[in-house]
């Protein structure tokens, strides 16, 4: 992409924004974890997890600035709940363990589709973005994998909670695969796997397939998300929620932190 | 000042929490150049490392009084192969054993035993494993391998 048209900037930054939202909210809301996973080795885990999701968003929020967006720290601290989006799933309250590590599992087989299918897009600094975070990554869709498996076979009480997780969670799965952007964009760059429809498809394919060897029962395919799909304009938590993020950081906002 | 000269005085810069493994042997220096200005280029070993503000500013004062541009690519990919054979056994002195091929496979870096194994991917930085030797019967951590 040597010269892209003012579309493709567009698109671009509509996708790197989708998947910078859902990277901080992803490590924000699992920081709030820390202290309270069932056991020390998952505290751990779980710290440096949400490390890797909020370093990910930061350089996500880099590359929009090169695309001539605000800076990282005023996108997150400063921006209104009407511009910010991540997937509802992102920011739902959670209710119980199984409940967290279903979502996870759920958003790490998502983030692991979505980076396969954005590295088509020829922009040489996301491509060499997602290589380093492919790293990463890694070892938590593994995590979240043996957290999913363990718990499905952990005897009749955590798979009750995981069955019931799950019924929770499938209505809130659909806007993951939504980013916002014109449709021409992704024929343009050669890159059908970001259609919406094909990212549903690529992750009911995986996500059945390790229900079904967990011998957990899969709900069906994740339903089509309706167009409000990663827009907050009218959302009552995330206010709340964006207060609460910004609580301690408000306290000096001059400061360097 | 020669890169060689830059090279040298970043060799004093140290990991924050590992004082025995500098950045040069951590692999973090992509470039250094000292003609006219002072620019280095540094990468993360993780991105969301929250040590890296605090390495460009160690950067700075080790070249004091001269003035020095610090910045750090994050597109350029670390890999733990980066680490240099010097760096491994400093690391492994430090009491943690080096990024190892196989993760099944890390000798104990405090007694040398081969009998140990993993009890966590992940450690108390994002950069570490937990493991156990079951010979000495202690804990220790293991550099990811990424």
């Amino acid at each position: 992409m040597k010269h892209p048209t003012t579309i493709q900037i567009t698109a671009l930054k509509s996708l790197i924004l989708a998947m910078a939202d859902d990277e901080w909210m992803m490590g924000d809301r699992g920081a709030t974890w820390l202290a309270l996973t069932p056991d020390l080795e998952e505290d751990l885990a779980m710290s440096s997890i949400s490390q890797d999701e909020i370093g990910h968003a930061a350089l996500l929020y880099t590359l929009l600035e090169e695309l001539g967006e605000p800076g990282a720290d005023t996108m997150v601290y400063e921006r209104g709940p009407e511009n910010w989006h991540h997937a509802v799933i992102a920011q739902h309250p959670t209710h119980s363990w199984a409940e967290w590590v279903v979502r996870r599992y759920c958003y790490e087989v998502f983030d692991d589709i979505r980076r396969k299918a954005l590295a088509r897009i020829p922009y040489p600094p996301l491509i060499a973005s997602l290589k380093k975070m492919d790293a990463e990554e890694s070892y938590h869709l593994l995590h979240f994998r043996s957290l999913m498996s363990m718990l499905a076979r952990g005897g009749p009480l955590s798979r009750s909670y995981v069955d019931t997780a799950i019924l929770a969670d499938w209505p809130l799965l659909a806007d993951l695969f939504e980013w916002g952007g014109r449709d021409e964009a992704w024929v343009l760059w050669d890159a059908g796997q970001l259609a919406p429809s094909a990212m549903r498809s690529a992750f009911d394919l995986v996500v059945q397939r390790d229900l079904i060897a967990w011998e957990l029962e899969w709900p069906g395919p994740v339903r089509v998300a309706d167009r409000a799909a990663r827009h907050h304009d009218n959302s009552k938590t995330l206010p709340e929620l964006l207060q609460h993020m910004r609580e301690v950081r408000h306290i000096a906002l001059a400061g360097n932190w | 000042m020669s890169p060689h000269e830059i090279l040298d005085t970043l060799k004093t810069v140290t990991d924050p929490e590992i004082p025995t493994l500098n950045i040069v042997d951590l692999g973090m220096v992509v470039s250094a150049s000292g003609d006219p200005d002072i620019v280095i280029v540094l990468r993360p070993t993780y991105l969301g490392c929250p040590a890296l503000d605090w390495i460009a500013q160690a950067v700075r004062k080790a070249l004091e009084p001269l003035e020095c541009q610090v910045s750090f690519d994050r597109t350029q990919i670390w890999s733990s192969t980066d680490m240099t054979e010097p760096g491994r056994a400093r690391l492994s002195q430090f009491g943690i054993a080096p990024p190892p091929d196989d993760a099944n496979m890390v000798p104990c870096p405090l007694c040398g035993s081969n009998n140990t194994h993993q009890s966590s991917p992940f450690g108390s930085t994002l950069c570490r494993s937990s493991y156990y030797c079951q010979d000495c019967r202690q804990p220790f951590e293991t550099w990811k391998r990424i």
